[in-house]
C-alpha cells in the first residue's frame, strides 16, 4: 500500500469507528432519555414532593455518581463527534477528519475530567 | 445517515443537523442549571421547582424536550432504515415514532407542569 493509500486507509477507519460509536452511543442516549422520564414522572405517579424526593435521593447516592460520569461519557462523545459530523457536512477540514476526531475527543476528555473533579466529593460520601 | 438527494431525505437531514446544533446549547444549559449549579446541596422537588420559576429555564427546558425527542427519534429511524427499505415497514415505523415522540412530549410537559404548577396538566 502506497504512502497516501495508507493514509486514506488510516482516515477511514477512524472514520469508520467513529461512525459506528456515534450510532451505538446516539441508541444509548435515547434509552436514558426514557430512564430519566421515567425517573421524573415519579413526581405525576406517585405523585408528589415526598415520592420525587424518595426516587431522587437513591439516584444521587454513589453508585449513580459514578454511573453519571458514564453517560457524560457517552454524551460527550456523541456530542462532539457530532460537531465533526456537521464541520465534514459544511465541507470543512475534511482532509484532516481524524486530526479533527482526536482533537474533538481531547475536548471531550477535558469536559469529563472537570466533571468528574467537581462530582468527586459527592462520590465519595 | 439519509443523504438528502434520497426521496424524503432532505428535510430530514437538514433538521437532523439544526437540532444536533440546538441540542449542543441545551443539554450544556440543562446539566449547568439543573446538575451542576447547585452541586453539593440535596436534589428535591422544592430545589428544582425554586429553579423553574425562572422563565429561561422552563424555555430551556421545555425547548430540550422537543429537540431531543425529535433529534433522537428522528436517529433512530435513520439508523433502523439503513438497514430496512421495505416500503410499508419504514412508513409503519415512521408513523409510530411520530406517535411515540407526541407521547414522550406530552409526558415530559405533564413532568414540568408538576414542577410549575404543583400538579400534572395532563394526566393523573
Amino acid at each position: 500500500m502506497g504512502q497516501k493509500n495508507y493514509r486514506v486507509a488510516k482516515i477511514y477507519r477512524t472514520g469508520t469507528w467513529a461512525w459506528l460509536l456515534h450510532r451505538v452511543s446516539g441508541l444509548l442516549i435515547v434509552a436514558y432519555l426514557y430512564f430519566h422520564l421515567i425517573v421524573l414522572s415519579s413526581v405525576v405517579w406517585p405523585g408528589g414532593p415526598r415520592a420525587f424526593n424518595r426516587v431522587v435521593a437513591g439516584l444521587t447516592s454513589p453508585p449513580f455518581i459514578v454511573a453519571d460520569w458514564a453517560l457524560f461519557t457517552i454524551i460527550f462523545f456523541h456530542a462532539l463527534n457530532g460537531v465533526r459530523l456537521l464541520l465534514i457536512d459544511a465541507g470543512w477540514l475534511v482532509g484532516a477528519q481524524r486530526t479533527v476526531f482526536w482533537v474533538a475527543m481531547a475536548v471531550g476528555a477535558a469536559l469529563l475530567g472537570a466533571s468528574v473533579t467537581a462530582m468527586l466529593p459527592l462520590a465519595m460520601r | 445517515m439519509r443523504a438528502p438527494g434520497k426521496p424524503g431525505g432532505g428535510w430530514s437531514w437538514v433538521l437532523q443537523r439544526l437540532s444536533a446544533v440546538l441540542l449542543l446549547g441545551l443539554v450544556l444549559a440543562h446539566l449547568w442549571i439543573e446538575h451542576f449549579m447547585h452541586l453539593g446541596r440535596r436534589f428535591t422537588y422544592h430545589g428544582v421547582q425554586a429553579r423553574l420559576v425562572h422563565g429561561i429555564y422552563d424555555a430551556i427546558d421545555y425547548a430540550l424536550l422537543v429537540v431531543v425527542v425529535y433529534h433522537g427519534l428522528n436517529g433512530v429511524f435513520q439508523v433502523v432504515t439503513e438497514r430496512v427499505h421495505n416500503p410499508p415497514a419504514v412508513r409503519f415505523l415512521g408513523i409510530g415514532l411520530v406517535v411515540v415522540g407526541i407521547a414522550t412530549v406530552v409526558l415530559g410537559a405533564d413532568i414540568l407542569s408538576a414542577f410549575l404548577a404543583g400538579r400534572p396538566w395532563f394526566l393523573l
